[in-house]
C-alpha cells in the first residue's frame, strides 16, 4: 500500500465522476428528444493483478424494453397504414361537400330528375329545355370530376410508394453501415448505445412503412427479413424496386401477370432474380400497404361503383323499343309478315321478343343477348353479340330457329334474313292458327329510334368527336375491359341532342314528330331515373341491387361515406393504442430529469470526496517530504 | 412506475391536444349547428340524410308543378266558366230578339260577333307563353282570328264559314224555285200519280222520309233516286175537306219537317196550306203538285234555309279539315278539303288523348292528365252556335220565320253544349280539389322529413353548450396541474 495508489484511486473516481456528470449532461439535454433513449455508464471496481486499483466505468448502455419497442414497432406500422387509408378516403367524402349543401353526386342526380320534372310542366319552354340539358351535364361533370380526382388520388398513391420504397432503402443502406460501426465497437469493448439509437431510428422508418421482422446476431449487427423471411437485409442491404407510372387511368390496375399489370410494383432483387412483394402479399401493413390497398382496392372500388351508377343512368335513359314492322299482308307472296331490324343490338341483357298467336291464346318468346361466351356455350334463349350487326343478325336468326323448333312453331312462322342485312323477318304464310302479334326488340341503346319510343341517349361515352355509344359490354371479346370501366370518367352529354330532341319524339303512328307542348318523353325519361328500377350489378364491394337510378347514386355516396366512417373510427382506436404502448416505451426508456439530478448530486459528492482525499494525501506527503528534509 | 421526463410532457401535450381538439369541434358544431361538416361525420345515417333530403328535392319540384298546374286549371276552369257563361246569354239574347213583340234584329248580329270573339279570344288564351286549350301545340292559339273564321283569310285566299253556309245554301236548294230543296214534284197531268223525287240524293235539301195520304195509296221507293208516290185515283170521291196529306222531310241538320197539306172542297178557301179537290182527279193532283210546291219552296226559306246554315257549321266544325261543298251550282258533293281552299278552325293537336295532351307528375308514382282541347264537343259546338249566329245576317225582318228557326236551333245546341262545359267545370273542379288534397299532404310530409333532417344532421345546441363548458373546465384543469407539475422538479429545491 501506498500514498501514491491512494492517489491513483482518486484520480480514477474523480475521473469516473467527470465521465458520469458528462452522460447525466447528455441525459438532461436529451430529454425533451423523441427517440432519445437513456444512458447509463455502470461502474465497477478497478482490479489490477488482484489488487483494488481505483473505481472504472463500463460503456454506456441503453435503457430499453425490446419486447415493448417491437409491439410499438408493430402498432405504428398499422397506424401509419390506416392513417394513410384514412386521409385519402376522408378527401373522397370530402368531394360530396356537406350535407346541408346537396351537392353530392346523389344530389346531381336528383336535380336532373327534377329538371324533367320541371319540363314536364313547360315541355315547350327554351328556359325548361335548357335547364335540363345544364343538370345533365353537371352531373356528367360530376361524375367525370369525381372520377379524375379519384384516379389522381391512385397517381398518388402510386407516387406515395415510389417515396416510400426510396426512404426504405435509404434506411436499409444507412443500416447496414451502422451494422459494420457497431460490430467495430462492440468487438473492442466500446459503447454502441448511441450508433444503436440511430439505427432505431432508421428502423422506425421502414417499420412505419412496411412490416419487417428483425433479430440480432453476434456482434450487435441486425438483419432484417420480410414478412416470410425474404431478407431484406443480411450484412449487405438488398434494394427494393418500383417501377412506378406516370399516369393512371381507371383501366391500369394490378395485376400479378406483368404484361396486364398497369401499376407499379415493388420487387425485391434476390440472387435468384426478382421477388413480386406484393403479388406475394409480403407488405401486410405500414403505410406502403394503405398505399397499395387504396390504389389497388378501395379506390378502384370507389370507381367501379361511379362507373355503375354511370352505366346504370345513360342506358336507363338510352333503353328503348324498336318494333319490328307492322304484321301486314305483302303482295305478291299474300303472306304476313313482320322484319325486325336489329342493329340497335349492343348491349348484354337487351332483348328479342317474338309474340303470336297460338289458338287463340297468346305466347312469346324471348332472346337475351349476351357477349359471346365462347368456346363455352350460350345460356338458354339467349344469343351472342357479334362483332357486327351481320353477325347479331345471324345469330339471333340462329336462336329464334333454334327456339322456335322447341315452341313447335318453326314451320309456321319460319324467321329468314336475307345474306349481308341486319333484318330478321318472320313470315306468316299459312292459315294455320299461329299468328303474329309483334316483333320487338328492346335495346339498351335503343332509345328515341323506334317510333313510339320515348327513350333518349342523353349520355354518350366520350366527348366532342370522339363521342360514341355506351353500349357497355365489350366491343370484342377479346378485349380486355368492357366499356363501364372508367366510364364514369369519360360520360358526356350526347353533343347530337339539341334542346328540341328532349321533348320530340317519332310518333308512334310514324306521322313525324310529337309536337311542342308534349310532356310524355319528359314525364318518361324522369320516371326512369325515379321509379324504373334497374338491376345494378356488384360494383366495389356494393353489392349488385335492383333499385332506381337515384336510389343508387344515394348508396354510392353513403357506402363511401360509411367506409370514411369505419377508417376513421379504426384509426382513432389504434392511435390510441399506439400512444399507450408509446407511453410505456417512453416511461422505460426516456429520461427523468429528476433521477437525473438525483445521480448528479450523488456524483458531485464522490467527486468533491475523491478531490478531498487528494488533499488529505498531498498533506501528508508534504509532511512526509517536511521531516526527510 | 418509472416515469420518464418527455412522456409525462407528452402525455400533457396530448390530453391539452385532443381537448382542444374535442373543443374545436365542439365549436363548430355550435356554430354551424350541424352535427357534421361531411357524409363520414353522420356515419350510419348518411343514407338516410340523403333519402330524405332527395324526398324533399323531389317533393320540393311536385309542389312547383302543383302551383303551375292550380294556376293553368284555374285559367282553363274561368274559360270554361265564362264559355257557359257566353252560350247561355247568347241563347237568351236571341231568343228575347226575335219573339218579342217588337223584334231587335239589329242587336242580335253584333252581340253574337262580339260573343263569338270573345269565345275564341277564351280559347285562345295563354298563361305565361302557353296556350291551355290546343292540347300539345302549346305555342300558337289553336283557333283561328274570329274574323278569317267567319270570312276567310284574305292573305291565303281561304274562305270561310259564311262561303261554306252560302255554298250549302246553294247546295241544298233553298233558293232552288223548280226543285226546292233538291226535291223535284211531277205530275205527268193523266195517270193520277204524282210523283216526289229526290234528285240529288242522301247529301243535300229535303230528305224524303215518309207520305201519310189517309185513303189514297202511296209508295216510297229507296233510292237512288228516293222516290214517293200519291195515287190521286178516286181521290174525288174519298177525299173530304180536312182530310191531309202529310210528308215527312229530314233536313240537312237531322231534324224533320213535317209538310201536311189540307184538302178542302170549298173553292173560296183561301187559307195557307190548303188544296182544292177538283172535279176530276187530276184536277186534284195538280192542285196538290201546286201546293206542295209552294209549301216546300216557303219551308226551304225557314225551316231548310236554317238547317242548312246549321249544316254547314257542322261541316266547318266538326272535322279537320273541313269538309267542303264542290261544285254547289252543278252537281255537288261533300268532300274533304284536302286542298285547302277553306280555312281549318282548329290549328291545335289533333292526335292525342285531349286530357293525356297535359300531365303533371304531382306526387310519387301519380301524374295528373288535364289537357284540354278547343275542339272537345262541348267547347267545339259553343264556338259553332256562336258562329252560325253571328253569319246570319238579322236585318231583314220579314225573314224572321228563318231567324226564328235559326235561333231555336241555336239555342237548343247551345243549351246541350253548356250542360257538356258544366260536366268539365265538375271534371276539371275535383282535380284542383285532387291537387290541394296531395299539397296538404305533401307539407305535411316535408314538416315531418326536414324534422328527421334536424335530427339526423343537426346537433343538439343546449347538450353541446354543455359539453363546451365541460371541456373548458377540463383544460382548465389540465393546465393547472401542468403548472404545478412543471414547478415540482428537483431543481427548484437543490
Amino acid at each position: 500500500m501506498s500514498l501514491t495508489a491512494a492517489l491513483l484511486n482518486s484520480l480514477s473516481g474523480l475521473r469516473a465522476a467527470q465521465a458520469g456528470v458528462d452522460i447525466v449532461s447528455r441525459n438532461v439535454a436529451n430529454a425533451g428528444t423523441p427517440g432519445y433513449t437513456r444512458k447509463t455508464s455502470p461502474q465497477e471496481s478497478l482490479v489490477i493483478q488482484g489488487q483494488g486499483a481505483g473505481v472504472k466505468r463500463l460503456a454506456v448502455e441503453r435503457e430499453i424494453d425490446l419486447r415493448i419497442q417491437r409491439e410499438l414497432r408493430i402498432e405504428t406500422a398499422s397506424t401509419a397504414q390506416l392513417d394513410v387509408v384514412a386521409g385519402f378516403l376522408n378527401r373522397i367524402d370530402g368531394m360530396f361537400g356537406r350535407p346541408e349543401d346537396e351537392t353530392s353526386l346523389a344530389s346531381s342526380v336528383t336535380r336532373l330528375s327534377s329538371s324533367f320534372q320541371a319540363l314536364a310542366d313547360k315541355p315547350e319552354s327554351p328556359t325548361s329545355r335548357r335547364a335540363v340539358l345544364d343538370a345533365a351535364e353537371d352531373l356528367a361533370r360530376d361524375l367525370n370530376r369525381t372520377s379524375d380526382a379519384i384516379q389522381q388520388m391512385r397517381l398518388e398513391a402510386e407516387q406515395g410508394i415510389a417515396e416510400d420504397v426510396r426512404i426504405v432503402n435509404e434506411a436499409l443502406t444507412g443500416i447496414e453501415e451502422l451494422n459494420q460501426k457497431i460490430a467495430v465497437r462492440y468487438n473492442t469493448g466500446r459503447s454502441t448505445a448511441d450508433l444503436e439509437d440511430q439505427r432505431d431510428e432508421l428502423l422506425d422508418r421502414i417499420y412505419e412503412r412496411m412490416d419487417v421482422t428483425t433479430f440480432t446476431r453476434d456482434g450487435n449487427e441486425i438483419v432484417i427479413l420480410t414478412g416470410t423471411g425474404k431478407p431484406l437485409l443480411d450484412i449487405t442491404a438488398r434494394q427494393l424496386q418500383f417501377d412506378a407510372r406516370a399516369a393512371l387511368t381507371p383501366n391500369d390496375l394490378y395485376n400479378a401477370d406483368p404484361d396486364q399489370r398497369g401499376v407499379g410494383t415493388i420487387t425485391l432483387v434476390t440472387d435468384n432474380g426478382q421477388f413480386d412483394l406484393l403479388a406475394n402479399n409480403e407488405i401486410r401493413s405500414g403505410s406502403i400497404a394503405g398505399l397499395v390497398e387504396l390504389r389497388d382496392g378501395l379506390l378502384t372500388d370507389a370507381q367501379a361503383q361511379l362507373d355503375e351508377l354511370a352505366a346504370g343512368l345513360a342506358l336507363s335513359l338510352s333503353t328503348g323499343t324498336v318494333r319490328g314492322s307492322d304484321p301486314t299482308y305483302t303482295v305478291p307472296f299474300a303472306a304476313t309478315q313482320s322484319v325486325l331490324d336489329v342493329t340497335s343490338v349492343r348491349t348484354p341483357g337487351d332483348t328479342v321478343t317474338l309474340t303470336y298467336n297460338q289458338a287463340g291464346i297468346q305466347r312469346s318468346i324471348t332472346l337475351t343477348a349476351v357477349e359471346d361466351p365462347s368456346p363455352a356455350a350460350l345460356p338458354p334463349n339467349s344469343f351472342a353479340i357479334g362483332a357486327t350487326s351481320v353477325d347479331t343478325r345471324n345469330n339471333v336468326l340462329n336462336a329464334l330457329t333454334f327456339a322456335m323448333t322447341g315452341a313447335g312453331i318453326n314451320a309456321a312462322l319460319p324467321p329468314t334474313g336475307v345474306p349481308g342485312e341486319t333484318g330478321v323477318t318472320i313470315s306468316d304464310g299459312t292459315d294455320d292458327g299461329i299468328d303474329i302479334v309483334s316483333f320487338n326488340l328492346v335495346s339498351q341503346t335503343g332509345g328515341g329510334i323506334g317510333r313510339g319510343d320515348l327513350g333518349l341517349n342523353l349520355f354518350v361515352d366520350g366527348s366532342g368527336t370522339n363521342q360514341q355509344l355506351y353500349a357497355g359490354g365489350k366491343a370484342n371479346p377479346a378485349d380486355p375491359f368492357s366499356q363501364k370501366q372508367g366510364f364514369a370518367q369519360r360520360i358526356a352529354l350526347n353533343r347530337d341532342i339539341d334542346e328540341a330532341d328532349l321533348v320530340a319524339y317519332q310518333t308512334l303512328d310514324g306521322s313525324g314528330l310529337a309536337p311542342d307542348g308534349d310532356p310524355a318523353r319528359p314525364l318518361e325519361l324522369l320516371s326512369r331515373l325515379t321509379e324504373g328500377l334497374r338491376a345494378f350489378d356488384t360494383a366495389g364491394g356494393l353489392a349488385g341491387t335492383s333499385t332506381t337510378v337515384e336510389s343508387f347514386a344515394v348508396e354510392v355516396v353513403s357506402f363511401q361515406a360509411n367506409r370514411t366512417a369505419a377508417y376513421n373510427d379504426r384509426l382513432e382506436i389504434q392511435t390510441a393504442v399506439k400512444t399507450n404502448i408509446e407511453q410505456r416505451f417512453d416511461s422505460v426508456s426516456g429520461v427523468n430529469v429528476d433521477e437525473e439530478m438525483t445521480e448528479l448530486l450523488l456524483l458531485e459528492r464522490t467527486y468533491s470526496a475523491s478531490a478531498q482525499v487528494l488533499t488529505a494525501v498531498q498533506t501528508m506527503l508534504d509532511e512526509l517530504l517536511a521531516v526527510v528534509r | 412506475m418509472r416515469v420518464s421526463t418527455f412522456a409525462q410532457n407528452l402525455q400533457i401535450r396530448q390530453q391539452v391536444t385532443e381537448l382542444q381538439s374535442r373543443m374545436q369541434t365542439i365549436q363548430s358544431q355550435i356554430a354551424t349547428e350541424k352535427r357534421a361538416s361531411s357524409f363520414a361525420g353522420l356515419g350510419a345515417d348518411a343514407s338516410r340524410s340523403l333519402n330524405l333530403r332527395n324526398q324533399v328535392t323531389s317533393i320540393a319540384g311536385y309542389q312547383r308543378s302543383i302551383a303551375v298546374t292550380e294556376t293553368r286549371i284555374e285559367v282553363m276552369q274561368q274559360g270554361f266558366d265564362r264559355s257557359r257563361q257566353l252560350g247561355e246569354q247568347a241563347s237568351i239574347n236571341v231568343i228575347q230578339a226575335v219573339y218579342e213583340n217588337n223584334p231587335r234584329l239589329g242587336t242580335i248580329r253584333n252581340q253574337a260577333n262580339s260573343q263569338f270573339d270573345e269565345l275564341v279570344s277564351l280559347l285562345n288564351r295563354s298563361v305565361d307563353g302557353r296556350h291551355l286549350f290546343g292540347g300539345r301545340e302549346t305555342g300558337a292559339p289553336p283557333v283561328a282570328p274570329a274574323d278569317i273564321l267567319l270570312d276567310g283569310d284574305p292573305t291565303t285566299g281561304q274562305y270561310g264559314l259564311k262561303q261554306i253556309i252560302a255554298d250549302r245554301r246553294v247546295a241544298d236548294g233553298v233558293d232552288h224555285f223548280t226543285r226546292p230543296g233538291q226535291l223535284s214534284v211531277a205530275y205527268d197531268g193523266t195517270s193520277d200519280i204524282l210523283t216526289i223525287e229526290d234528285t240529288l240524293g242522301d247529301a243535300f235539301g229535303y230528305q224524303l222520309k215518309s207520305v201519310n195520304a189517309g185513303t189514297l195509296t202511296t209508295t216510297t221507293v229507296a233510292g237512288p233516286p228516293d222516290q214517293l208516290t200519291i195515287d190521286f185515283t178516286n181521290s174525288i170521291t174519298t177525299l173530304n175537306s180536312g182530310d191531309t196529306i202529310s210528308i215527312v222531310l229530314d233536313l240537312p241538320d237531322g231534324s224533320s219537317l213535317d209538310i201536311s197539306l189540307e184538302a178542302t172542297r170549298d173553292p173560296f178557301d183561301d187559307r195557307d196550306g190548303v188544296f182544292l179537290v177538283g172535279t176530276d182527279d187530276d184536277t186534284t193532283a195538280a192542285n196538290y203538285q201546286v201546293a206542295v210546291l209552294k209549301a216546300l219552296r216557303e219551308h226551304a226559306q225557314v225551316e231548310l234555309k236554317a238547317a242548312s246554315a246549321i249544316a254547314a257549321a257542322d261541316q266547318f266544325f266538326d272535322s279537320t279539315p273541313p269538309k267542303i261543298v264542290s261544285d254547289p251550282s252543278g252537281t255537288p258533293q261533300l268532300v274533304d278539303d284536302t286542298l285547302g281552299r277553306a280555312v281549318s278552325w282548329y290549328r291545335g293537336d289533333l292526335q292525342s288523348d285531349a286530357r293525356a295532351s297535359q300531365q303533371a307528375k304531382i306526387d310519387d308514382g301519380m301524374v295528373l292528365e288535364y289537357g284540354v282541347r278547343a275542339d272537345e264537343p262541348a267547347l267545339r259546338d259553343s264556338l259553332k252556335q256562336l258562329a252560325v249566329l253571328a253569319s246570319v245576317d238579322f236585318s231583314d225582318e220579314t225573314d224572321l220565320d228563318y231567324y226564328r228557326a235559326v235561333v231555336d236551333r241555336s239555342a237548343k245546341a247551345l243549351q246541350s253544349a253548356g250542360a257538356g262545359i258544366a260536366d268539365l267545370i265538375g271534371e276539371f273542379g275535383q282535380k284542383e280539389e285532387l291537387l290541394v288534397s296531395v299539397s296538404e299532404k305533401q307539407e305535411a310530409f316535408v314538416t315531418l322529413t326536414n324534422n328527421q333532417i334536424v335530427g339526423i344532421e343537426d346537433i343538439d345546441l343546449y347538450a353541446a353548450t354543455t359539453d363546451l363548458f365541460q371541456l373548458e373546465t377540463q383544460l382548465q384543469a389540465s393546465y393547472q396541474v401542468t403548472a404545478r407539475l412543471q414547478s415540482l422538479s428537483i431543481v427548484n429545491f437543490l
